[in-house]
């Protein structure tokens, strides 16, 4: 995967995505729009454009945004974070119509450069009442194109795994920011009762979703292993491993994940190579540990990705005791080749 | 033995029933979420107001021209009854520049004649004409006699409330040409040469405007910036000069108002 | 995810449900939401006997002392660029200018006998609308 670097590489889950993501976004901008000559005929075009879309782009960041916490929560979510980086691409294309038409309505065909105008023709950013919301728009939109721009596996490839992720979390910044253009834009004038009520409603969801994935996830971490002997770590009894499945432990900090598969078990470092998806989550489908998000594939006796790709995760040893299985906690390097332990003797 | 062993493949074409059915579910409440949103955000906006900016079509219009206090024309209606339309030019910028063609053609262009060939924009009984090219500018050079002058009646000091607009966007250009959303746009224009309005109310309601000067009756536009687009309360001398009222001001006499802005119709 | 991110997660999220609902509070607080848009208050006609009411005007005559004239109120904005008022003679054609309304309020107008009122637009010249009575 990502050898031969496409635009997109399609199937037919992507097209279907796809095509459900188009019709939203048509569904949504021509209801609104209707809506809007219908009941409030005197609009003008630009206006009706910098709403629509405005909103449209907001509704579909919380959606896209809902994604992550409900697929740790409940695994039926995971198709739809198969393919969110075409929700997120397309969420960009309507923030960005948003923008553009802004930033041309009230700032070009001045006296001064637009983005000049943008930061200084309202300069009171010691008030919020008065805050120049217009600024906050700007980050956010500039945030959410650089995640655009570096949503292809190149970019993940290129820019290491690490750059890259830190880069994409800033989208929780992102949010925060449109979260106060809002309230300090347009609610300051736009005042209604649903909107707010509306709004408040996606922030309570969105911030609620993801503290109660963190505190499980906390748990799931504050879940110790015993020490018998100093360099092996006793996390669980065999039978507790589904077959063609892992469980997961906690590690010196890290995840672990053991696999069990043709009366064998292996230990891989639980974060896929790709997009640090959960690797003990996956399953193994023809002879391959199948990671849960987007299908990377690795060998479980030593970690690397089935030629011709060249990913690699860490490698752990382990021991069975009786029914108990023990494990090294300091990983070996990444594609280090182990021999899997065998359950029956 | 699990309760959910289906497990999701992006790039295999099967799909368990269970997460098809679920998946299914899903599109179908944000499709819903998506048609409720919609409705809820679009008939929340603000009523706009019927202002007009007619973009694609001009009008000719013949009239006196005058710079009381900002290049107006001022149009004869019928026996002794004139309108004055404010003149502006392309986009967020004042009419100055296109006016440089016949201002070269004569000593002065005050009082002379003129027919110009440009955008209408009006909204509750005011009316600006946008003009975007010097070619659109012409000199009549009547013989006939030139109309009276204006008349100006002193109204005395008055404190208004109300909030510092661009008039162009106000009455016609942008909706909501005003408030918050259309501040720094407001900014731009006025900081552009258009003429500042101050926008209140009386106490039935019925809006009135004010072309806002200095005090000695003379445009003011980059020392009011920061006062645009805010709930305001300035002070100074009225004058009621035919179908416009002009307040003299000192900028150091306008008070925002921390309360959050009006309506102003 | 790795322990890094986790905690980075972890710190950010819980930054934004700290400081966001503390400012959307404060921002919140200071929003006039349940501001309508005020009715004009119309002036009193009791007096004045009324010939037309809508939406935009409600027109009076006031021929009671030796005013004879008209009363025009105007509710909403008017959507032309200039508005003259002209009075309609028995056949329904343009007759006299009465005068120019401008803003919305009340307008009185010195006219005799009139068959009508004609709205027009002097400089597109054409009619806005006419009332016959």
């Amino acid at each position: 995967m990502g050898l031969d670097y496409q635009l997109v590489l399609w199937n037919k889950h992507k097209k279907t995505y796809d095509k459900v993501i188009l019709i939203g976004m048509l569904l949504y901008i021509i209801l609104f729009a209707s809506i809007t000559l219908v009941f409030n005929s005197e609009t003008s075009i630009e206006t009706l454009v910098i709403r629509a879309f405005g909103t449209l782009a907001i509704l579909m960041l919380h959606i896209i945004l809902i994604i992550g916490p409900m697929a740790r929560l409940n695994t039926r979510f995971l198709p739809l974070l198969y393919n969110r980086r075409h929700l997120g691409v397309s969420m960009f294309i309507a923030a960005l119509i948003h923008g553009g038409f802004s930033i041309f309505q009230f700032h070009a065909l001045g006296d001064v450069n637009p983005i000049y105008s943008l930061f200084t023709s309202n300069m009171d950013y010691d008030s919020l009442t008065n805050f120049p919301f217009q600024v906050l728009g700007f980050f956010a939109l500039l945030i959410l194109f650089a995640m655009a721009s570096t949503s292809h596996d190149f970019y993940l490839a290129n820019l290491s795994a690490k750059i890259w992720k830190r880069l994409h979390m800033l989208v929780y910044i992102a949010y925060t920011l449109i979260i106060f253009h809002v309230f300090l834009g347009a609610f300051q004038q736009e005042t209604s009762l649903f909107t707010i009520v509306a709004m408040c409603l996606g922030f309570l969801i969105i911030t609620g979703l993801h503290i109660i994935t963190g505190i499980k996830e906390v748990t799931i971490d504050k879940q110790q292993g015993t020490y018998g002997d100093p360099n092996w770590l006793k996390v669980c009894d065999i039978d507790e491993i589904e077959e063609d499945r892992a469980k997961i432990f906690t590690v010196n900090n890290e995840r672990v994940a053991i696999f069990k598969y043709e009366d064998k078990l292996s230990a891989i470092h639980n974060v896929c190579k790709h997009q640090g998806g959960p690797l003990g989550e996956g399953k193994i489908i023809d002879g391959c540990i199948t990671c849960p998000w987007h299908g990377y594939q690795y060998l479980p006796s030593n970690g690397q990705s089935p030629p011709p790709f060249t990913e690699k995760v860490a490698i752990y040893e382990l021991k069975i005791i009786g029914s108990d299985v023990y494990i090294k906690p300091k990983a070996l390097a990444e594609g280090t080749e182990v021999i899997p332990i065998n359950i029956s003797k | 033995m699990s309760k959910n062993d289906d497990f999701y493949v992006g790039y295999i074409d099967h799909v368990a029933p269970k997460t098809k059915g679920f998946l299914k579910r899903f599109v179908a409440i944000t499709l819903f979420l998506i048609v409720a949103v919609a409705v809820i955000f679009s008939l929340t906006q603000s009523t706009f107001k019927n202002s007009t900016f007619e973009l694609t079509s001009t009008t000719q219009i013949t009239g006196i021209y005058h710079e009381n206090p900002y290049p107006m024309l001022r149009v004869p209606i019928n026996h002794n009854s004139y309108k004055n339309i404010v003149l502006l030019g392309f986009g967020k910028s004042s009419v100055n520049p296109y006016l440089q063609k016949v201002m070269n053609e004569v000593v002065t262009l005050d009082k002379k004649e003129i027919t110009v060939e440009g955008n209408l924009i009006y909204y509750n009984g005011k009316t600006l004409l946008q003009i975007t090219s010097q070619e659109k500018v012409s000199l009549t050079h009547s013989l006939k006699n030139i109309s009276s002058n204006i008349p100006i009646s002193k109204l005395g000091q008055k404190t208004l409330d109300g909030e510092i607009i661009d008039p162009k966007c106000y009455f016609g250009v942008m909706k909501p040409g005003k408030g918050k959303i259309h501040r720094s746009c407001a900014v731009r224009c006025i900081s552009g040469g258009i003429p500042p309005v101050f926008a209140t109310k009386d106490q039935y309601n019925n809006s009135q405007y004010y072309l806002i000067t200095d005090q000695n009756g003379m445009p003011i536009n980059k020392d009011i910036l920061p006062y645009i687009g805010k709930p305001s309360i300035i002070k100074g001398y009225v004058e009621e000069q035919e179908d416009w009222s002009i307040i003299k001001i000192n900028t150091n006499d306008i008070n925002i108002v921390s309360s959050t802005s009006d309506i102003y119709q | 995810m790795t322990s890094g991110l986790r905690k980075t997660h972890l710190i950010m999220w819980l930054m934004i449900a700290v400081i966001s609902p503390i400012i959307l509070i404060i921002t919140i607080k200071n929003l006039n939401i349940f501001d309508s848009e005020s009715v004009i208050v119309l002036s009193n006609t009791n007096q004045k006997k009324v010939l037309v009411e809508d939406d935009f005007f409600k027109i009076s005559l006031d021929d009671l002392s030796e005013n004879h004239s008209i009363e025009i109120i105007v509710k909403k904005p008017l959507k032309a660029s200039e508005t003259s008022v002209f009075s309609l003679n028995k056949k329904g054609e343009k007759d006299l200018f009465l005068g120019q309304i401008t803003t919305t309020g009340v307008y009185t107008f010195k006219c005799n006998q009139v068959s009508g009122i004609a709205f027009f637009d002097t400089i597109k010249n054409e009619f806005i609308t006419k009332y016959t009575f």
